[in-house]
C-alpha cells in the first residue's frame, strides 16, 4: 500500500508539474516603424555686421572683412549625395562681394562662394557629397569686400538662405 | 456488538468507499470501510488476528445491524468491481446523492488592448545637428489573469536583423513591478515581474529610435508577450 500511495503522489506531482509548465499564455501585437526622410538644417544665429573700414593705398579692392562667429547644424537620412545651396533674397549692387564658406566633416566645402547674385532660382552650391547622419556646429564663414570705385554703402541687410537638399 | 462474516456482493449492494482504514489503536490494520445499503460493510486485507481480537471477537462486526463482512477478495479486484458499478443499478436505489467535485485549473489568461501599433519617425520636432531621431507610442495596454504563482511576462520580437532599435517599457502597471525598459530581440526579455495570482494592466510604452546614417525605411515586428514561470 506504501508504495501505491508512493506512486500516486509522483503520479500527481507529475501531472501537476505538466500542467504548470503547459500553463502558458501569449499575446501578440504587430508594430510597424517607419522611417520618413528627414532634412533638417538650422544656424546658431546672425553673423555680426560686415563693415569695409579700410584698404591699401594704391589698390582699388579694399580690404575685406569677415565673420566666422555662426554656425550651422544638419541631420539628413536620404542619401550621400545631398548638398547645402545658399541664396539671397536680394542680390548685391555691382562692385560689392559677399562670400560665403560652409565647414563640413560629412561632405565636401566648396571654400568661399560668391553669393552676391545667387538670389532665388540660382542658388549656388557651398557644400556637397553629404552623407546621411548629422553634422553639427560647422563654422559658416562670410567675407565681404568691395572696390573703392563702388563708393559706399549704406548699411544693408540680405537674408542667407541655406538649402539642405538631395 | 454482533460480528458476521460472510460473502458480500459489494456490487449488487452499491458499495461506496467511505475510508481507508490505516490503524487501530495504533495498530496497521489495512482495511477499507464501505457503505452498502443495508449497513458497513469493513473489508480488509491483511489484518493480524491478534488486532481484531482487541477490538472485536470476531472479524466480523455488526453494529446496530449493520454488517460488517470480512471480505477476502482482493483489493485491487475489489476497486475494480466499484468502478464497474453501472448507473443503472445505482438508479434502483431509493436514495442518492452525488458528488460535486469544483476544480479550478491553471488560468492564463493574456491579451493587447490592440493589435497593430505604428510608429512613424518623421523627424518632427528633432533638432539639426542629431543623428539619432526617436519616436513613442503609448496607446496600447497589456491586461493579464494569472491564477497561478510565481509568474512574470516576458517580451520579444520575431524580427532577426531590425534595422532601427525598439525598445519598450511597462508604465504604470496596476500590480507587479515593470523590469525597465530594455531593447526588443528575438530572447524573451523581462517586460513585468511578480504577476503571480493576479489580474491586472500596464501601458505599453514603444519607443523606435532611428540614426540619420541608417536612413529611410521600415521594420515590421511581431512583438509577443509570454507568461513565464519566474
Amino acid at each position: 500500500m506504501k508504495k501505491s500511495i508512493i506512486s500516486l503522489s509522483i503520479a500527481i506531482l507529475i501531472a501537476a508539474a505538466f500542467q504548470t509548465a503547459s500553463a502558458q499564455a501569449t499575446a501578440s501585437q504587430n508594430v510597424t516603424l517607419q522611417v520618413n526622410a528627414v532634412y533638417k538644417i538650422a544656424t546658431s544665429g546672425n553673423p555680426n555686421p560686415l563693415t569695409i573700414t579700410t584698404g591699401t593705398a594704391g589698390s582699388d579692392n579694399l580690404t575685406p572683412v569677415t565673420d566666422n562667429s555662426t554656425t550651422y547644424s544638419i541631420t539628413q537620412n536620404v542619401a550621400n549625395t545631398v548638398k547645402i545651396t545658399a541664396e539671397l533674397n536680394n542680390a548685391l549692387p555691382s562692385g560689392y562681394t559677399l562670400e560665403l564658406s560652409l565647414g563640413s566633416s560629412k561632405g565636401t566645402s566648396l571654400g568661399y562662394v560668391d553669393i552676391s547674385n545667387a538670389t532665388s532660382g540660382s542658388a549656388v552650391n557651398v557644400v556637397t557629397g553629404i552623407a546621411r547622419g548629422a553634422d553639427a556646429n560647422q563654422t559658416v564663414s562670410y567675407r565681404f569686400s568691395a572696390t573703392a570705385s563702388a563708393g559706399t554703402l549704406t548699411s544693408t541687410t540680405r537674408t542667407v538662405t541655406l538649402t539642405l537638399t538631395n | 456488538m454482533q460480528l458476521t462474516e460472510q460473502p458480500v456482493d459489494l456490487i449488487s449492494r452499491r458499495a461506496v468507499l467511505i475510508q481507508q482504514i490505516i490503524r487501530i489503536r495504533g495498530r496497521v490494520l489495512g482495511g477499507y470501510l464501505f457503505n452498502v445499503a443495508d449497513g458497513l460493510v469493513f473489508l480488509y486485507g491483511v489484518i493480524p488476528k491478534a488486532d481484531l481480537n482487541l477490538r472485536i471477537t470476531r472479524p466480523i462486526l455488526l453494529f446496530n445491524n449493520r454488517l460488517i463482512v470480512k471480505q477476502t477478495f482482493s483489493t485491487i479486484f475489489l476497486f475494480a468491481a466499484l468502478l464497474s458499478i453501472p448507473a443503472n443499478v445505482e438508479a434502483q436505489i431509493g436514495s442518492d446523492n452525488h458528488t460535486v467535485t469544483v476544480q479550478v485549473s491553471t488560468v492564463t489568461v493574456l491579451q493587447v488592448s490592440s493589435g497593430v501599433v505604428n510608429l512613424n519617425i518623421t523627424g518632427a520636432g528633432m533638432v539639426a545637428g542629431q543623428d539619432q531621431m526617436m519616436a513613442t507610442d503609448q496607446s496600447t495596454s497589456l491586461l493579464w489573469g494569472i491564477n497561478s504563482s510565481n509568474k512574470k511576462i516576458t517580451v520579444n520580437t520575431n524580427l532577426v536583423n531590425p534595422t532601427y532599435t525598439l525598445k519598450i517599457l511597462a508604465v504604470s502597471p496596476t500590480v507587479g513591478i515593470a523590469a525597465g525598459e530594455v531593447t526588443l530581440s528575438t530572447t524573451p526579455a523581462d517586460f513585468l515581474l511578480n504577476v503571480g495570482r493576479s489580474s491586472g494592466s500596464c501601458q505599453i510604452r514603444y519607443t523606435a529610435i532611428a540614426l540619420a546614417s541608417q536612413g529611410t525605411g521600415s521594420d515590421n515586428h511581431q512583438i509577443t508577450f509570454t507568461v513565464q514561470t519566474q
